[in-house]
């Protein structure tokens, strides 16, 4: 197995990077909690990136400031991949366009899972509200598994997998089904 | 600034500066010489914060206390960035640029799904038989991507298809001929190829090579009893015209052979096919078939010996 420094991983798929730290923003924003420092992308071996915020009041907030990058960098790269694999699925075209096309959004994608930290933030709240019967707490706690897996997983390069999944496979299953 | 006073050397120091351990406040150099001697645990250390200095730009106010987010102090204007801490620019000119290339994505990528719903389309056209919509379907899927030579050539052989059955043969000819040059692998242009020129040759009266073109077909794929017939039919032209009876002999040879190899559901279009032949052989006369129709609608009912 090769093993490529992470800093090398977050180089290469820095879109992706900024946009994950850039949804943490945005949905701190939107639910009104404090932003002490954001990074949006650092050369550093340990974190490429970070948004250092006031702990939310409310669980959701904290649920949606964690989950926020997953949702985001997801979409975004469904969004750019998708029209950018039809040239290639349909018609063999590998042009420049789409190539650029699948990189951006597969950098996109792989940076979706929230961190092993964001996944510590919603098992302490999910904590303190499953006793409430919050329904999204519930939730909650099969997510920060899934995301804690994955973290773990990463090393294998589970996150890779995730974006070329999302970015590459599925559009090719779905037109593969199209052209049959 | 707010001010303590250290219990070890009784000196007045800015808050900030002053930590509290064993529940006693001491300066930063106080705790240094202890930490020598004792070998004090970081955990057991807490240190001050002065309410009146803000966190975030060292800003003094003095003797009032301001405001906090999370137990930090913050002036009136680091208070408001860190409630409102705007996108930067950058970020929002990036974030506008990647909606830009989405769109742009979607834009650029729509006319190959588009070309490829007229491919479909056109094939489904193809198979009813709808020729020169078909063809024309064809034609558009390749404009929407001119630099995909591929596609003008399979319009170029939809195209040569419809005017093969509209008997122009000269333009199919051409046509099926330019195919081939994007797809030199496909064997079954031959076919449409051979066919052309055999009509060409028939049309022009050139008997020779349309008896050649039909030997040609026939080595091609000799259990086609259609390509069998086409042999037939070339050596009873050569036998009109020459009176050659070795050709006469071939032409009965290859109807025996089509006869031999026939389907079931082959016989109705092979009897048809046979009986122009013997037509021209009893009436000494070559015609097209479009002639013979106008003479027959129901084709010939004679025979030959």
């Amino acid at each position: 197995m090769i093993i490529i420094p992470g800093i090398v991983i977050s180089i290469l798929t820095f879109p992706g990077v900024i946009v994950h730290e850039a949804a943490h923003m945005l949905f701190c924003k939107i639910r009104k909690v404090p932003i002490f420092d954001v990074k949006f992308f650092q050369f550093n071996f340990s974190v490429a990136g970070y948004v250092l915020h006031k702990d939310p009041e409310d669980f959701t907030s904290s649920f949606l400031i964690s989950i926020g990058p997953f949702l985001i960098n997801t979409i975004l790269c469904l969004a750019i991949c998708f029209p950018a694999s039809l040239p290639i699925y349909l018609f063999d075209d590998f042009n420049f366009i789409s190539i650029f096309l699948v990189w951006l959004g597969v950098s996109i994608g792989m940076n979706a899972f929230p961190s092993k930290h964001d996944a510590k933030n919603i098992w302490e709240g999910a904590k303190k509200e499953v006793g409430k019967m919050n329904l999204l707490a519930i939730i909650s706690f099969p997510i920060v598994i899934i995301i804690s897996i994955a973290n773990v997983l990463k090393f294998l390069w589970f996150d890779v997998a995730y974006g070329a999944f999302i970015g590459i496979i599925l559009p090719g299953m779905i037109f593969k089904n199209l052209i049959s | 600034m707010k001010y303590i006073h250290c219990i070890e050397c009784n000196q007045k120091k800015p808050t900030n500066e002053v930590f509290i351990y064993e529940e006693k406040n001491y300066c930063h150099e106080c705790l240094s010489k202890k930490n020598k001697d004792e070998s004090i645990s970081e955990a057991d250390i807490e240190r001050l914060v002065d309410d009146t200095i803000c966190t975030n730009c060292h800003y003094d106010n003095g003797d009032f206390d301001l405001k906090k987010i999370s137990n930090f102090p913050l002036c009136e204007k680091c208070f408001s960035l860190i409630m409102n801490r705007p996108f930067p620019k950058w970020i929002k000119i990036s974030s506008v640029a990647l909606i830009l290339i989405v769109l742009f994505g979607l834009f650029y990528n729509s006319k190959y799904l588009f070309s490829y719903l007229d491919i479909r389309e056109s094939n489904k056209l193809f198979q009813t038989g709808k020729l020169e919509e078909s063809y024309l379907k064809m034609e558009e899927a390749s404009r929407k991507l001119p630099h995909l030579e591929y596609l003008t050539g399979l319009s170029n052989l939809y195209e040569g298809i419809y005017l093969f059955y509209n008997n122009k043969l000269k333009e199919a000819l051409l046509l099926f001929e330019s195919y081939k040059e994007y797809f030199p692998d496909d064997n079954d242009i031959e076919y449409w190829i051979l066919n052309s020129k055999s009509g060409i040759s028939f049309d022009s009266k050139d008997y020779q090579n349309f008896y050649n073109y039909q030997k040609e077909l026939f080595n091609l794929n000799p259990e086609d009893i259609i390509y069998i017939a086409g042999v037939s039919s070339g050596a009873s032209c050569l036998y009109i015209i020459t009176n050659d009876e070795k050709y006469k002999n071939e032409m009965n040879e290859y109807f025996e052979l089509a006869t031999q190899k026939m389907l079931p559901e082959e016989k109705e279009i092979l009897s048809e096919y046979i009986q122009r032949i013997k037509y021209r052989i009893f009436s000494g006369e070559i015609i097209s078939s479009e002639e013979y129709y106008e003479k027959y609608p129901e084709g010939w009912k004679g025979d030959i010996k």
